[in-house]
């Protein structure tokens, strides 16, 4: 198994399987990675790099070397309010467009602004209608100063239906490949607004697709953990039956079963540990109505260990996530049990775990 | 019209690392975006790490234009006419 781990220190590969594991490669020591992706459609390692001081910079790998690309820029005059010029501070996601589209691929970042390539990231052009949005005015910072695209998932029945999520503005959806977007927010709490009841404002801390129904979303959001069956178009809340789960940023559904989600719980929103000082998974099997905790192999003390929103990945059977306390934990067997494999890590900012690269 | 001149460059060791064949020296341009656009042209994507999206020197980047640091300035309206050097450098940032 190979797992790529984006951390404020650089790109970590790392491979191996049962109880021999390494780091393979260091790529882009001492920079931060906000996010990187394998692109299986055209064998492509995707790196975005918070260079803090120099700006967010996008890195392409397809074959034996690095090479950086120009990086997504708001076009000149592009302000986020009056008096406040748009630039391009973080790389918050890169998606794929589509599977019919190799060559199509998304980008989010903070500020909010979704680019699109067309031609394998040499070019990128920013989403006029949804920069423009009417609600824009209602959007705001969920951890930055302002809102961002953390989630992009394209329906793999059609590549021109898009979903996002942005912090702080919610769901948005997309049926003509970009040219409008609207809300989907139905059934969301958000008890940190005025108006609770508000269509946009919402704080998604990440949206989870799977290939087993493209209908079928959950969401891992500020108030709780929510399930949609009609492609976002309603949500239902299914963390109040349980004590174990309600605060959080990560959330993976299983690839097989819609059904079946994990999170790893967090004390929140004011502390941002593991809850209870236990490092524990959740996992349901049933769209929410139950969850169990998942703790073999986990330490169930003293644990300050927080998982952001990008640091849980899964890949058939094999489940991993990284913390930002440097530890990162495998299971081979959809989280039952769990092995340390590193302790040291630098903080960890986004995970995926895949077969093999190339 | 500001007529082109040669300034001397000075840049910090961080964009020498991401730019390995920068070396200080001169450049030439009317004024910063100019002298900018200069460099660029042998080191590509250099002015993106320098200005923002809106061609404004970014935030905890400086730029000392014969010793006097620019804030928050679009690089086109910073003349460089009767200026001997620029230095560019970054903040510095914690761990």
């Amino acid at each position: 198994m190979t797992i790529l781990l984006g951390t404020r220190k650089g790109l970590l590969t790392i491979e191996g399987q049962d109880n021999q594991w390494a780091i393979t490669d260091h790529a882009f020591k001492g920079s931060p990675v906000s996010y990187a992706w394998y692109d299986d459609r055209t064998e492509t390692l995707w790196a975005a790099l918070a260079e803090g001081h120099w700006g967010a910079k996008l890195h392409r790998k397809r074959g034996g070397n690095w090479e950086e690309l120009t990086s997504p820029a708001f076009p000149e005059g592009t302000e986020i309010r009056p008096e406040k010029p748009a630039s391009v501070d973080y790389i918050w996601a890169i998606g794929s467009g589509g599977n019919d589209r190799p060559e199509t691929l998304h980008i989010g970042t903070v500020p909010g602004g979704l680019f699109t390539s067309t031609d394998d990231g040499q070019t990128f052009e920013l989403n006029e209608a949804l920069w423009n949005h009417e609600s824009r005015d209602k959007w705001f910072g969920g951890g930055f100063d302002e809102a961002g695209i953390h989630s992009i998932i394209v329906d793999p029945r059609d590549s021109d239906h898009i979903f996002l999520g942005i912090s702080c503005a919610g769901i948005f959806e997309s049926t003509d490949a970009g040219a409008s977007w609207h809300p989907r927010n139905k059934g969301l709490d958000a008890s940190f607004l005025q108006d609770p009841n508000a269509e946009v404002g919402h704080d998604p801390h990440l949206l989870a697709g799977t290939p087993a129904d493209p209908k079928t979303f959950w969401q891992q959001n500020h108030d709780g953990i929510y399930v949609s069956r009609d492609s976002c178009k309603t949500w239902r809340r299914v963390d109040k039956s349980s004590p174990y789960v309600d605060f959080g940023f990560a959330i993976v559904a299983d690839n097989r079963d819609p059904g079946e989600a994990w999170v790893v719980p967090a004390t929140g929103d004011d502390c941002r540990m593991a809850k209870d000082g236990a490092l524990y998974v959740a996992r349901t099997k049933d769209s929410g109505l139950n969850w169990a905790k998942q703790n073999e192999g986990l330490p169930q003390s003293d644990c300050y260990d927080l998982v952001y929103r990008h640091g849980l990945d899964k890949h058939d059977d094999y489940l991993a996530f990284a913390t930002t306390t440097g530890n990162l934990y495998v299971s081979a067997d959809k989280g039952n049990r769990w092995q340390r494999l590193f302790s040291t890590l630098p903080p960890a900012y986004s995970i995926q775990v895949l077969e093999t690269i190339g | 019209m500001e007529t082109a001149q040669q300034v001397e460059v000075l840049f910090t060791d961080s964009l020498r690392l991401r730019f390995p064949a920068l070396k200080d020296g001169r450049y030439s341009g009317a004024n910063l975006l100019e002298l900018l656009n200069a460099i660029e042209r042998e080191h590509p994507r250099f002015i993106s790490y320098i200005l923002d999206d809106q061609q404004a020197v970014r935030k905890h980047v400086a730029v000392a234009i014969d010793g006097n640091v620019l804030r928050r300035s679009v690089a086109s309206d910073v003349s460089l006419k009767g200026v001997s050097t620029v230095h560019i450098w970054q903040a510095l940032s914690g761990g």
